[in-house]
């Protein structure tokens, strides 16, 4: 039956060399993504309590019905899942996304996900040419692309499945028929940091798209995997071709006027609009010579080409912001692409280095670090900022020397290495916000990111209702342009969308309502919602939610119609938003139960120190930022600056109670064997039976 | 946009050379400046310790660019270096010693009527710290194109 599935998740064991297949059809109950991969993982990694590193460890990469197809924002995306080595201080199974063109080929290709488990005994890549799928050597002695930065190895995989007939078509198949391309294939791979099993190694896929958080760069590393390479000479089958079109057609009409670009608040882009938007238009890029690039089947095309000597290529977002943490801060900000190129060679995700670089100089600041000092270096700490210390400070991580053998464990292990965690994440001189990860959008007031944060393995890093009520919220009045919409017409607007409850009191961050029962519902609804929309279904973070829209009447943007719409036009099947919702608690629980099986606690899910003493610390340093956000204060809506909040320690902690209680979880917040079952969820409920947790 | 610009009119005296040499010192940790450089993506931190270091920060910011006919691309990657004038005019009164500074910041900041409003102020606040430094460089001979071209290829 056509339903945008190919059928097949493919299995590759690594230290067998068996490759063998999934029937898709016994996943399908998950939609995709997320949530195919959770359970892949749940079936096929026996034993949950096993590290990172272990050969028993299973990598998966899952698309989903509408990867490869029409739908905006989703063609591209993929969903990568394992036990992680970045999470700390557990290895959480953890997850992350990248766009691209690797997911759409995988399906093009026939298939739905890739698992991989075992262990090579030397270098090796994956070559998928449709359904032929090859082990092949990467090493010194074959195809040479161990040792290699991830931009090279993927230039020479596309040489060696392409032949070096760059300017030809490929022949792919035994006939001249049965399968010619002319386009390179999709490559993941990992640089130097994940083969040296830097724990927070990303995956890089063409430029700058990539799998960052979790380090599953260095889980390729511990296997022996350099790279996947895909080629896929086949389709996708859509269940309803013309309901497709005219989907697309609705959302071309209704999610952004090509001929108009019209910010949602004048100066200010709106969430689905983007560089693409403004390419097709012929404006933005043209005025500054920048080119279009972004993921298969996305008109927003956000990545972007940096600057026109090709440096940066695709790299956008978080990518670049390490050079602006090196640059901005010691005098040198034109620094910087070499500088985000030679983070992406390596493979390393941006966020740690950008939080370990001031932590780090304030350490040698203060006399604490440096030659012959308490934590001895001898980087060249005296140039920070310039070309020269940048290249030493990732090489060092790279290749553990210097400080760089602890810092290539996490910032979280070096601290508490070097007896400093508890200091300096209580000070916030160590910006860790959960997990081990860095603060990024801020759980003092934004804190349905930090709650799910902290109830998660990761930051969420989903950017939807921040953008429509922090980002948009704040830049408004530091414009001097008045709010789109008054404080109570925008939560009801919001809040209506937030099926099954449509209550828009979910949304009052207010310094008793982020407490309240109702945020305990918003952060459970925020959960699932994403679990399945985003992460599972597969729709781009950054281009759906579309919850503000200026080219719509009131704003109303074209959430929830626009994600069952283009999801059921390719499936054929009726999945309301509420069941995608429903369908996101479900994975939600079993990424939970696989959490308690790896041994999960309910100190796992606070949030660090910082975060209930920090307000405006020693000294000059503050987070006095506009942080405006929608409040319910004496029986009415307005729009507050909320900068300056400090979490509550009794508070957090009874919120979580009444989480749990929420969710169906006992007093330790694991899922109840009723809960789970509920949800058929019953394997899991037996395994955590068996295991003596519930 | 309805934002309002103004010229800025302080003119800061030309400083001698031991308060050029003081002007332009690092600071020590406990005295860092702390300003966020704000995009949609998130939130960066980041630790400044000299004027130097607030002039880089400042660099980052393109906000006063938004609303400029081709500046679409940049409102995409807009990002806002944001730093309250007060609470800059106070580190550098307390901190750099240059006190002329920074009542100028306030003066020229307090112009601006409404009292939310951002691009404006930043603008200031670098105009303002960006004359100085260059006086200071001016004092100390060094040569700004020099200091320039080092600091890329350094
Ligand atoms: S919005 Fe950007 S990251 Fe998302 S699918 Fe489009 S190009 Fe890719």
């Amino acid at each position: 039956m056509a339903n945008g599935y190919a059928g097949k998740i493919l299995v590759v064991d690594l230290s067998s060399g068996e490759i063998s297949s999934l029937d898709t059809a016994d996943y399908a109950e998950y939609g995709g993504g997320h949530g195919m991969g959770s359970a892949v993982f749940f079936d096929l990694c026996e034993d949950k309590t096993i590290s990172a590193f272990d050969p028993a460890n299973v990598i998966t990469f899952m698309s989903g019905p509408i990867q490869g197809t029409l739908a905006p924002f989703g063609a591209g995306r993929c969903e990568v899942q394992a036990i992680g080595p970045q999470p700390w201080p557990v290895e959480w199974f953890t997850r992350s996304n990248f766009g691209g063109r690797f997911s759409g080929m995988l399906k093009f290709a026939g298939w739905d996900g890739i698992a991989v488990t075992g262990k090579a005994e030397k270098p090796v890549w994956i070559d998928i040419r449709d359904s032929d799928v090859t082990v092949r050597d990467a090493s010194e002695t074959g195809d040479a692309l161990w040792g290699l930065g991830t931009y090279d190895a993927e230039s020479r995989i596309y040489e060696l499945v392409r032949g070096g007939e760059e300017s030809d078509w490929t022949t792919y198949g035994a006939s001249r028929d049965s399968g010619r391309l002319a386009q390179n294939p999709a490559v993941v791979s990992c640089g130097q940091a994940g083969e040296n099993l830097v724990r927070y190694a990303a995956l890089i896929h063409e430029g700058g798209g990539g799998a960052g958080q979790g380090g599953f760069g260095a889980v390729f590393g511990s296997k022996n995997l350099k790279a996947i390479s895909v080629i896929g000479t086949g389709q996708v089958a859509i269940a309803d071709p013309q309901a497709l079109m005219e989907a697309r057609a609705w959302w071309h009409e209704n999610y952004f006027d090509w001929d108009d670009y019209k910010p949602s608040l004048p100066g200010l882009h709106s969430y689905g609009e983007g560089g693409g938007g403004g390419n097709q238009s012929g404006g933005a890029l043209r005025n500054v010579g920048q080119r279009p690039i972004g993921c298969m089947g996305c008109t927003k095309l956000c990545h972007g080409g940096r600057s026109a000597t090709a440096e940066m290529p695709g790299s956008s977002c978080f990518d670049t912001w390490y050079q602006a943490q090196s640059g901005v801060m010691w005098g040198n900000p034109a620094a910087s692409p070499s500088n985000t190129d030679l983070l992406q060679q390596y493979g390393i995700n941006a966020w740690e280095p950008s939080m370990q670089l001031p932590w780090l100089v304030g350490l040698y600041k203060q006399g604490i670090l440096g030659p012959g000092k308490e934590i001895d270096s001898n980087l060249p700490f005296d140039q920070v900022g310039s070309d020269a210390f940048n290249a030493a400070f990732l090489d060092c991580i790279v290749n553990g020397t210097d400080i760089g053998a602890d810092l290539k464990e996490g910032a979280a292990r070096a601290a508490t290495k070097w007896g400093r965690y508890e200091q300096d994440v209580t000070s916030g001189d160590l910006a860790i916000a959960m997990h081990g990860y860095a603060h990024h959008y801020d759980a003092r007031t934004e804190f349905e990111w930090g709650a799910g944060s902290a109830l998660g393995d990761r930051d969420i890093n989903e950017h939807d209702i921040t953008w429509v009520l922090y980002w948009h919220t704040s830049m408004a009045p530091l414009y001097g342009q008045p709010q789109a919409l008054p404080a109570k017409e925008m939560v009801e607007m919001i809040g209506a969308t937030l099926l099954p409850y449509a209550d828009p009191m979910m949304l009052d961050f207010s310094d008793e309502g982020i407490y309240s029962d109702n945020f305990v519902k918003f952060v459970s609804w925020h959960r699932a919602y994403t679990r399945f929309w985003k992460q599972s279904a597969m729709y781009c973070d950054w281009g759906i939610t579309d919850w503000l829209n200026p080219w719509a009447d009131g704003y109303k943007g074209l959430t929830p119609e626009i994600e069952p719409r283009f999801y059921n036009a390719v499936t054929g099947s009726d999945t309301s938003f509420e069941q995608g919702v429903e369908m996101g608690t479900k994975i939600w629980n079993l990424d939970r139960a696989i959490w308690y099986l790896q041994g999960r606690k309910p100190e796992h899910d606070l949030l660090a120190e910082w975060q209930f003493r920090r307000q405006t610390p020693a000294a000059h340093s503050t987070y006095e930022i506009p942080y405006i956000m929608p409040v319910y204060e004496n029986g009415e809506w307005a729009y507050k600056n909320l900068w300056g909040r400090t979490l509550d320690h009794a508070k957090y902690d009874d919120f979580l109670k009444r989480y749990y209680a929420f969710e169906g979880w006992d007093a330790n917040g694991c899922p109840t064997a009723e809960t789970l079952k509920k949800h058929g969820l019953d394997k899991a409920a037996d395994e955590l039976a068996a295991a003596g947790i519930v | 946009m309805a934002m309002e610009f103004v010229t800025v009119d302080a003119k800061l005296a030309i400083p001698g050379v031991e308060a050029a040499r003081a002007f332009l010192q690092e600071c020590g940790f406990d005295d860092r400046l702390v300003g966020v450089l704000m995009k949609a993506s998130g939130m960066l931190p980041m630790d400044l310790y000299s004027l130097e270091h607030v002039l880089s920060f400042f660099a980052y910011d393109n906000s006063d660019a938004i609303g400029d006919e081709a500046a679409v691309f940049q409102e995409r990657r807009l990002g806002v270096s944001y730093l309250a004038p007060g609470r800059l005019a106070r580190w550098i009164s307390e901190v750099v010693g240059d006190r002329e500074l920074a009542e100028a910041i306030e003066v020229e900041a307090a112009r601006i009527e409404d009292p939310h409003v951002y691009p404006p102020r930043m603008r200031i606040m670098r105009e303002l710290v960006s004359a100085r430094v260059l006086q200071c460089y001016e004092v100390l001979g060094i040569d700004m194109e020099a200091e320039t071209a080092s600091a890329t290829s350094r």
